[in-house]
C-alpha cells in the first residue's frame, strides 16, 4: 500500500491550537494544568496526556516585518523509525502505510524508544503515548466525512493541513515552496521529504530548520 | 474635497499614525490599481475600525475610497464587516439595536414621531427604494397586533415604545450606574467582561433590584456579586438564571455578513431543564400575557394583550416565525412572494420586510442547499439572500452608463436590449425595467435620494462632519496634528466620577493600550474557559509589551505587571514579544501595550476561583462614537510596572 502522511504548512497556520484541541477530544486525552509563560506554546511539551502541541517561534529583525512561524510537533512517522526496532515489546509496530502505530497494552513503559526517538518524541506514563496518525480514524473511517482524516486535519481552520498519499503531497509541498520562493520568501523548503526514511510529517518552513534553535521562545 | 483632502499627505500619513511613507504608498499605489475595470478590490474591516471614537468616519473614508476607484456592486468589491459572531448581521437585520426597528427602519421618537402620519412621512425617502417604506412599516404592524391595528386606530402605532433619547449599550449602563434601572434582562450576554470601564460596570449592577440571565453557564455578569473586592452581603440585587439551550441544541438560521440567510437544525435536544431562547420567550410573553388579562388594574395593557402570539405553542417551529417575518395576504393567508408585494392600507403583514421574499408560497428558501461551481460561483439557490436573493448589492454599478457590464470575467447583470429589462447571472438589484435612458437609470444606489454614491453625506444622515476628518482617541499621547481640535467634538462621554480620562500626553500614563481577542475563546470566554481543552490551549489573559519597552522598564517574559489606566489596574503576566515594536508619532516614540479581553474571573481557567480580576476592560474607557455609540475599545492610555 501506499505510504500515507501528513503535509503540514506553516505559512498557513494561524496558530488557532484546534488542531491540539481536536487530537486531545478524539483521543480521549486528559488535559494539563497549564499557566501562562511568555508564550502562545501551551501545553508547553509533550507528555503523557499531550500527544501532540503546536511550537510558537518568534522573530524580528529590523526593518522586516515581525515573524511568528509556527511547528506542528509530534511523532513525525519516520521511515527508519529507530522506536520500533529498539521496542522489546511489540508495542510500536509500523503499519503497511507507513504509521507508527502502538499497543498501549503490549507496552512495558520501559522508556527505550523516548531515547532512541532522535526527537525524544514517545512520552512514557503507564504506557507509551504519541502519535499514531489517529490508527483508528485512518483505518476504519469515511472518506466522504472525512473521518478517515486525522482528527488534527479535519479540525484545521486555515487549510494548513492535509492527510494523504505521501507522494503526492510531497509534490504538493514542493510546488507550493517554488511559489513561496516566488513571493520573495527565499528561505522556504520542505522538511521532512527525505531524513530518517523519509518522515511521515511533510513541514512546509518558511525558515531553515536550524531556526528554531535560536528564536524558539516556548519552553523546553 | 480634493482641497479638503489635499492636507493629508504622505507626510503627514507617517506623522499622525507612524506609517512610514513608502510603505503607505506601496499600500496606496497597489490598491489603487483596482480601479482597472476589470479588477476589484474589497476592503475588510472588523473592531479595529469602529471601535473608535470616530468609528462611523472610519468605514465612511473606506466608501469613498470605494466609490472613487469603483469598487461597488462588483464580485470582489464593496465594504464587508467581519463579524465576531455567526448571526451579528441576522440580529440587526431583525432590529436588535434600540434605533432600528426590523429591517432598519428607525425606531419611533418621542418628538419627532408622534403619530404614525407623522413616522411614515419621516421614514419616506423620496427618489429612493426607500419611497415604500411605509408599506414596510405598515406591515410590520399589522404582524404584531394583527387584526386590531386598523387605519382608524394607527395600526397600533402607538402601541410601539418611543425613544427620547440614546438607549445604547454604554446609555443604558451609565442610567443603570445612576440608579434610573430597576431591573435587566440579559440573554446571553456578559457584558461585565465585554463592556468598557469595569469598576463602573460592576456598580451598575449593584444598583439593580432584579437581574434575570438566560445562558449556557454562570458568568460573569450574572455572578457580579462574587467579584473580588465585593461583600455579597452588600448586594441587594436578586438575581434568576434560566439556563438555555446551545446553538447545536436549537433550530433556526443565521444570517452572514454577506446576507445570506442559512437555516441550522437541532442536533441534540437540550439537556435538563435546558430551553430554546424562543421558548423562554414564548413561555414569558404567555405568561405576561395572563398576568395582564386577569389584573384588574392594569397600566397600558393592550401591547402585550393584544400582541399575535400564534407560532404554535412552547414547542412552536422556527418555521413559523420565519413565515411571520416573510409576511401574508391578510385576505386569505396566503404567503407574499416578496416585499414588491406589501401594501400600506393593512391588507399585508410582513415582520421584517428586508427578509421578505425568504418564505414565499414555494417555501423557505433559506433551506436550499445547491453548490453553484460555475462563473464566478454566485451560488443563487444555496440558503437565500436579501433583498430578493440578490448575491452583489448594487450591481448595476457593475455596468457602465449604457447598461454593458464593465468586465466580461465579473459579469454580473446587464441591459437586455430587446426584452427592455436588467437580466443576469445575479438577481439584478435595481428597477427591473428601467432603461439605462429612463430617469435615475444611470444612478445604482437605489436605497439613496437620487440613487448616487455619497463622497459627500449631507446633513442628517451621519451626526458628525460631511467627510471624514482625523481626530485623535480620546485619550493620546500626541495634540494632533491635523488641527486645533483634539478629539471628536461629538464624542459620547459620561460625567459619573467613575469615568476618569488621562490628559494629552499624560506622563502617568504614557503608553498606549489596545485589547483584543485570542483565537482560542469566544467572545467574553463563557464558553471556552468552561471547556478544559481551550482553557489548556490559552489558560490566561497577559500583557503584550514590545522587548524595548520591557528592557527599559525590567521586565522578563512571563512576569507579572500591574498595568493600570486612570480607571483601574489589573496584575497580569507579561509577554515580551517582538511583534510589537515601538513607533515614532510626529517626532515621539510611543509604546504600545495589548490585552486580549476572553478573559474574566469565573472558569475553569487559572484565575476562575473568583479572587482575580483578569477583565482587560478595567483599564478601557466609556467613550463612543456619536452615530453608532460604539465603545473606544482599541486606543487608550495607560502605565505598566513590574510588580
Amino acid at each position: 500500500m501506499a505510504r500515507l502522511a501528513y503535509l503540514f504548512d506553516s505559512s498557513k497556520c494561524m496558530g488557532c491550537h484546534g488542531c491540539q484541541v481536536s487530537c486531545k477530544k478524539w483521543n480521549e486525552e486528559k488535559t494539563v494544568k497549564t499557566h501562562f509563560a511568555g508564550s502562545f506554546q501551551n501545553p508547553p511539551t509533550l507528555s503523557k496526556d499531550t500527544r501532540m502541541i503546536m511550537r510558537f517561534y518568534e522573530n524580528f529583525e529590523k526593518d522586516t516585518i515581525p515573524q511568528l512561524n509556527i511547528l506542528k510537533y509530534q511523532c513525525f512517522h519516520c521511515g527508519e523509525p529507530a522506536c520500533v526496532k529498539v521496542c522489546p515489546s511489540g508495542a510500536l509496530t509500523k503499519t503497511s502505510t507507513g504509521i507508527i502505530a502502538m499497543d498501549q497494552r503490549k507496552c512495558i513503559a520501559c522508556g527505550y524508544c523516548h531515547n532512541a526517538c532522535p526527537y525524544n518524541i514517545p512520552e512514557i506514563g503507564e504506557h507509551v503515548n504519541k502519535c499514531d496518525m489517529c490508527f483508528s480514524r485512518t483505518e476504519s473511517g469515511n472518506d466522504n466525512d472525512k473521518t478517515s482524516t486525522p482528527a488534527c486535519v479535519k479540525a484545521c481552520p486555515a487549510g494548513a493541513m492535509e492527510f494523504g498519499d505521501r507522494d503526492a503531497l510531497i509534490a504538493k509541498a514542493n510546488s507550493r515552496v517554488e511559489w513561496m520562493k516566488g513571493r520573495g520568501i527565499s528561505t522556504a523548503n520542505v522538511y521532512g521529504d527525505k531524513i530518517l526514511g523519509g518522515l511521515g510529517v511533510i513541514s512546509i518552513l518558511k525558515a531553515e530548520p536550524t531556526y528554531g534553535t535560536s528564536h524558539y521562545t516556548g519552553r523546553a | 474635497m480634493i482641497i479638503f483632502y489635499s492636507r493629508y499627505t504622505p507626510e503627514t500619513v507617517e506623522k499622525v499614525t507612524g506609517m512610514k511613507q513608502d510603505v503607505f504608498l506601496k499600500i496606496a499605489e497597489t490598491y489603487a490599481t483596482t480601479a482597472a475595470p476589470d479588477k476589484s478590490g474589497t476592503l475588510l474591516y472588523a473592531m479595529g475600525l469602529t471601535q473608535s471614537t470616530k468609528g462611523v468616519q472610519n468605514i465612511r473614508a473606506f466608501s469613498i475610497v470605494q466609490l472613487l476607484l469603483g469598487n461597488m456592486g462588483l464580485p470582489g468589491g464593496g465594504i464587508n464587516a467581519m463579524r465576531g459572531e455567526a448571526n451579528v448581521q441576522g440580529s440587526t437585520d431583525a432590529g436588535l439595536l434600540y434605533g432600528n426597528l426590523p429591517g432598519y427602519l428607525p425606531a419611533p421618537h418621542t418628538k419627532l414621531h408622534p403619530n404614525l402620519k407623522t413616522y411614515l412621512e419621516k421614514i419616506t425617502v423620496i427618489n429612493s427604494y426607500l419611497e415604500n417604506a411605509p408599506k414596510f412599516a405598515v406591515s410590520m404592524l399589522k404582524a404584531w397586533w394583527g387584526d386590531k391595528a386598523q387605519p382608524d386606530n394607527d395600526f397600533c402605532f402607538d402601541y410601539l415604545p418611543k425613544h427620547s433619547r440614546p438607549h445604547s449599550y454604554m446609555d443604558m449602563f451609565d442610567d443603570m450606574y445612576a440608579g434610573k434601572m430597576q431591573g435587566l434582562m440579559i440573554w446571553g450576554m456578559n457584558p461585565l467582561v465585554s463592556g468598557p470601564n469595569y469598576n463602573k460596570m460592576s456598580k451598575s449592577f449593584d444598583q439593580l433590584d432584579w437581574l434575570l440571565a438566560v445562558d449556557l453557564f454562570e458568568s460573569e455578569t450574572h455572578g457580579f456579586w462574587k467579584r473580588p473586592g465585593c461583600n455579597p452581603q452588600d448586594v441587594k440585587t436578586e438575581v434568576f438564571l434560566l439556563p438555555a439551550a446551545s446553538m447545536v441544541e436549537k433550530d433556526g438560521s443565521a444570517t452572514n455578513t454577506s446576507r445570506w440567510l442559512q437555516m441550522r437544525y437541532k442536533s441534540v435536544e437540550p439537556i435538563g431543564d435546558c430551553k430554546e431562547d424562543s421558548v423562554i420567550m414564548y413561555l414569558l410573553v404567555d405568561e405576561l400575557k395572563k398576568l395582564y388579562a386577569n389584573d384588574s388594574a392594569p397600566v397600558f395593557p393592550d401591547p402585550i394583550v393584544n400582541l399575535t402570539w400564534e407560532y404554535g405553542g412552547e414547542h412552536h417551529d422556527a418555521e413559523e416565525v420565519f413565515k411571520e417575518m416573510n409576511g401574508w395576504n391578510v385576505s386569505n393567508k396566503t404567503q407574499v412572494s416578496g416585499f414588491g408585494q406589501l401594501k400600506d392600507d393593512g391588507s399585508t403583514t410582513s415582520g421584517c420586510w428586508l427578509y421578505s421574499g425568504m418564505y414565499p408560497p414555494a417555501g423557505n428558501l433559506a433551506k436550499r442547499r445547491k453548490p453553484d461551481k460555475k462563473g464566478i460561483g454566485l451560488n443563487l439557490e444555496w440558503g437565500w439572500a436579501w433583498p430578493m436573493n440578490r448575491r452583489i448589492l448594487y450591481n448595476r454599478a457593475s455596468c457602465d452608463l449604457d447598461g454593458k457590464p464593465f468586465s466580461d470575467k465579473k459579469y454580473l447583470i446587464h441591459w437586455d436590449v430587446v426584452a427592455k429589462k436588467w437580466v443576469g447571472a445575479d438577481v439584478p438589484d435595481f428597477i427591473a425595467n428601467r432603461a439605462p435612458t429612463d430617469p435615475l437609470g444611470t444612478a445604482p444606489f437605489i436605497m439613496v435620494p437620487h440613487g448616487l454614491g455619497r463622497l459627500f453625506a449631507p446633513s442628517g444622515m451621519i451626526v458628525d462632519g460631511p467627510l471624514p476628518e482625523h481626530y485623535e482617541p480620546m485619550e493620546s499621547p500626541v495634540h494632533n496634528f491635523m488641527g486645533s481640535v483634539q478629539n471628536n467634538p461629538l464624542a459620547v462621554t459620561y460625567t459619573t466620577e467613575l469615568d476618569k480620562w488621562a490628559t494629552v500626553g499624560d506622563t502617568e500614563f504614557p503608553y498606549i493600550g489596545t485589547t483584543y481577542r485570542v483565537a482560542e475563546h469566544y467572545q467574553s470566554g463563557n464558553i471556552t474557559r468552561k471547556v478544559l481543552t481551550t482553557v489548556e490551549a490559552a489558560p490566561e489573559a497577559f500583557l503584550e509589551i514590545d522587548p524595548e519597552l520591557a528592557k527599559e522598564k525590567g521586565i522578563k517574559n512571563g512576569e507579572l505587571v500591574e498595568v493600570s489606566s486612570a480607571r483601574g489596574k489589573l496584575q497580569v503576566k507579561a509577554f515580551v514579544t517582538p511583534r510589537l515594536q515601538p513607533f515614532d508619532i510626529n517626532g515621539k516614540k510611543c509604546h504600545v501595550v495589548g490585552m486580549p479581553w476572553n478573559y474574566g474571573f469565573l472558569g475553569e481557567d487559572p484565575q476562575g476561583d473568583g479572587k482575580k480580576v483578569q477583565i482587560a476592560n478595567m483599564l478601557t474607557p466609556q467613550a463612543g462614537d456619536p452615530n453608532a455609540r460604539i465603545p473606544e475599545y482599541k486606543a487608550f492610555m495607560v502605565n505598566v510596572r513590574r510588580v
